[in-house]
């Protein structure tokens, strides 16, 4: 779960607080703002968060290379992207922000599995019988728009559209094409200038279609486990195999501020995910073989407390929980079951110089984090707890008006790595940044990241690497 | 107000969409299986006893499990996904290793949570004749579509010389639009479906082709090396038999390999079977009208293979019960029986696949 959380943090374009090594609630800026719009994704507050224009364009190349990965991941995957976001306020007429993207992912030798996500928590995997490289590619559109209705109450909603293409360049040479379509519709209410409540719901659709026919024509064996071992064998000149997705999402969330300098936010996320197995018997009728439901609960409190023009103060406690399971849909059997909670603190702190050309921040999270898996057809229980170390070290210099350098680190210790089974696991995140003010209206802002991961126990290792660029222009 | 009740109603329409978890779980079936027999030369009185370490092959659409039974026979296992279970049990005879005693029980389904217990009552299956013993039709590895290496492997289980004279070999395939190859089509006691038909020279009753006791024959598509063509093919220039269509100019005939003929005149092809699917009897050649369908007392043995697990097989029940699992196209694996010469009818326990043909051995 911690890595999930990091690795967001890597992919995500917050440039700023990304140099900063993901510094978030101790730090004062446009992207760690305690509010509904940041902290649940509540459209309705986007007009209240996001008061300035800017258009960002945003190159990214990432690579994650290593043996620390799970038994169907590749140990070797590149990511390029680049993607377009652009915020508009229009006066009484709301603000809107724009996205579009596009990604080419290569995975290499990734073994036999043949959908995007094998470990999302289901118990089903399409596999063939071959390790090879593995590419998606294709783009993403979304658009949000936010608008005050009736004073102090706001309504917002927004779109997304993804598509990938995916194709194994060896045997069985399966294709994939998969679709995610998102939509968010909230409202917010500012019942002083001390308290606002928003609510939104969300909803996502996703489906991912595989058609595995091998282009010299022959055969293509390929085999749909239920669990870990246990697998039916499919063959055939053709193979087809569908995994539908649907969320239902209810976010709440309220800012308050008690008094000045001290901001509180609160968010409440309720996910309910439904997940599909279904063999396509025509181009109408799908036979579903297996069924996967996960419920999620986030709870997330954030304090924010400037204590004075050079110190800031952050605190952020939270709880997350999700519970799954899958059955046979033919037999009506549970094959799986887990759950997984995590509570967590953290504090942190930033200073600043008095001429603010020196900012030092810092935070710390301890994670408390707790596990039941219940593979019945596997006759495998498991149940672990562990304690997990987030600290976060962030250093920013601003050189002259027009120059500034970001330095970021982070040291995570998991003494049980929820998602890739390691104990003991130590993370290094180092990121090194800089801002370039090109003029009053254009900035540049390229980051560079480097994250290795270790075992203590044994030589298993990780290594990441990003490059990023951000252009922004505060007028479009 | 209207609005809350609204929107609580579509929270508890989204939620209802959710399935339920089921209570019961997979993986808690357990199987207790004790397998008997009789042993007649023992006790005038049929009397059972236990099947002592037999083996148990155990066939779901998981897979083949095998394990072993205890000195009584009893085999217990657990921890098994809930499925439809074929089960089979066989051991050698006590006195004599040429005899296996072999039972079977099928479409056992198992329910997870329950406690399966049953009894398999083994039978001697003595040296009973010929009967085919490997059938390798999927080609090699390669990706020019060369399958040419096939071949149908025959065992003589008995004690005796049998005869080849006037034997037929046939490959079922056809449909009439209605019926399934391989089962009785006008219910008539005969099996229709002849695609190919071909026979050893003489007539039944003749002694000219003699089938060594405990011994194999290969009958070839193609008595010829053919690794001189894909270098991980089969060298079967040293074929027992070779199939040849004498209407068919350019098929390879070797000199020095006899030939099966062609008995089906409007056919030019060799004999060549489907990689994955297809079914082949041999019968003893007393019916030689194969038009009207193929007398079923005249069948020798009689396979179907197929690599769908879940299709209905076609071959009429009076023939096999079961059916084999294919090896996947182009991959150099070959079928053949578990053990040579025990045939108990059920082709899905009796058989297995094999990673490399043994054309002359086992």
């Amino acid at each position: 779960m911690i890595s999930l959380v990091v690795a967001i943090n890597i992919i995500a374009q917050q440039s700023r607080l990304d140099q900063l090594g993901g510094l978030s609630y101790s730090i004062v800026d446009i992207d760690s703002q305690i509010d509904p719009y940041i902290l649940g994704g509540n459209p309705a507050w986007l007009i209240n968060s996001q008061l300035n224009s800017r258009l960002e364009i945003n190159p990214s190349f990432t690579n994650s290379s290593g043996d620390y990965h799970r038994y169907y991941e590749s140990g070797d995957v590149s990511n390029v992207d680049i993607n377009f976001l652009g915020i508009k306020p229009l006066g009484k007429n709301g603000t809107f922000r724009g996205f579009a993207a596009y990604n080419y992912e290569l995975q290499k030798d990734r073994n036999r599995i043949l959908t995007l996500n094998p470990y999302s928590g289901d118990a089903f995997f399409f596999t063939d019988t071959t390790k090879g490289n593995y590419k998606y590619s294709g783009p993403t559109f979304g658009a949000m728009y936010s608008l005050e209705v009736v004073n102090n109450l706001f309504f917002g909603a927004s779109i997304n559209y993804q598509i990938l293409d995916g194709l194994k360049k060896v045997y069985t040479f399966a294709e994939t094409l998969y679709r995610n379509v998102s939509g968010n519709i909230g409202v917010a209410y500012q019942f002083s200038d001390n308290l606002s409540f928003g609510f939104n719901y969300q909803i996502f659709d996703t489906q991912e279609r595989i058609n595995a026919s091998d282009v010299n024509n022959t055969e293509v064996q390929t085999f749909l486990y239920r669990g870990e071992t246990f697998n039916i064998e499919l063959r055939g000149t053709s193979q087809n195999y569908k995994i539908k997705k649907s969320v239902n999402a209810f976010c709440l969330q309220t800012q308050y501020i008690p008094i000045e300098n001290l901001t509180v936010g609160l968010s409440f996320n309720y996910y309910s995910q439904t997940s599909q197995s279904l063999f396509p018997e025509s181009s109408l009728h799908d036979v579903e073989d297996g069924y996967s439901s996960n419920d999620k609960i986030n709870f997330l409190l954030m304090a924010r407390l400037i204590y004075d023009e050079n110190l800031i103060f952050g605190f952020t406690s939270g709880y997350n929980n999700s519970s799954h399971w899958s059955k046979n849909s033919k037999r009506e059997l549970t094959i799986w079951e887990h759950e997984v909670s995590d509570v967590f603190s953290g504090v942190g702190l930033t200073f600043q110089t008095d001429d603010e050309q020196i900012l030092v921040g810092a935070e710390y999270e301890l994670h408390s984090i707790s596990a039941d898996s219940l593979k019945y057809i596997n006759n495998r229980f498991t149940r672990l707890s562990a304690l997990n170390h987030i600290a976060r070290l962030g250093l920013e210099s601003n050189l002259n008006k027009m120059f500034s350098l970001r330095l970021g680190y982070n040291l995570i210790y998991r003494k049980h790595d929820f998602i890739y089974g390691g104990e003991n696991v130590i993370t290094h995140l180092i990121t090194f940044g800089t801002i370039l003010k090109l003029s009053e209206n254009i900035e540049i802002e390229p980051r560079f990241e480097y994250l290795t991961t270790n075992l203590n126990d044994n030589n298993l290792y990780k290594n990441d690497f990003g490059i990023f660029t951000t252009l922004r222009f505060y007028e479009f | 107000m209207k609005r809350t009740i609204l929107s609580f109603v579509l929270i508890l329409l989204i939620y209802s969409c959710h399935e339920n978890q089921p209570l019961q779980t997979d993986g808690k079936t357990e199987i207790q299986i004790q397998a008997m027999w009789s042993n007649p030369s023992e006790d005038s009185v049929q009397s059972f006893i236990p099947l002592s370490n037999a083996e148990f092959v155990l066939i779901c659409e998981y897979g083949t499990t095998i394990a072993y039974a205890d000195e009584n026979g009893l085999l217990s296992i657990s921890d098994l996904p809930s499925s439809i279970y074929q089960i089979s049990a066989s051991q050698k005879h006590p006195a004599d290793q040429n005899i296996t005693i072999v039972g079977s029980i099928n479409n056992v389904e198992v329910i997870s949570g329950e406690v399966r217990q049953d009894t398999i009552y083994a039978k001697p299956i003595s040296s009973s004749g010929i009967s085919i013993n490997e059938i390798y039709a999927g080609g090699p590895i390669n990706n020019i579509y060369f399958c040419y290496d096939q071949f149908i492997e025959l065992y003589n289980s008995s004690n005796e010389v049998k005869y080849l004279d006037g034997m037929q070999v046939f490959r079922l395939s056809q449909t009439d639009g209605v019926n399934t190859p391989g089962s009785d089509w006008d219910y008539d006691g005969d099996i229709d479906g002849v695609t190919y038909a071909f026979k050893f020279p003489g007539s039944p009753g003749q002694t000219n082709y003699p089938f060594e006791p405990q011994s194999f024959l290969v009958l070839a598509s193609d008595a010829y090396n053919h690794k001189n063509t894909v270098s991980n093919s089969i060298d079967l220039s040293h074929a027992d038999w070779e199939f040849v269509n004498q209407l068919n100019a350019v098929d390879i005939d070797n000199p020095n390999v006899p030939n099966l003929s062609n008995f089906r005149l409007n056919k030019t092809s060799d004999f060549l079977i489907r990689l994955d699917t297809d079914r082949i009897i041999i019968t003893s050649g007393v019916d030689t009208v194969w038009k009207n369908g193929i007398d079923i007392e005249t069948i020798l043995d009689g396979v179907e293979y197929r690599s769908n697990r879940t299709s209905i097989p076609t071959m009429d029940d009076r023939i096999d019960r079961g059916w084999v699992q294919s090896p996947p196209k182009y991959k150099g694996k070959s079928m053949q029986r578990r053990e040579k010469g025990v045939d108990t009818n059920d082709s899905t326990l009796d058989w297995e696949i094999i990673n490399t043909p043994t054309p002359g051995w086992h």
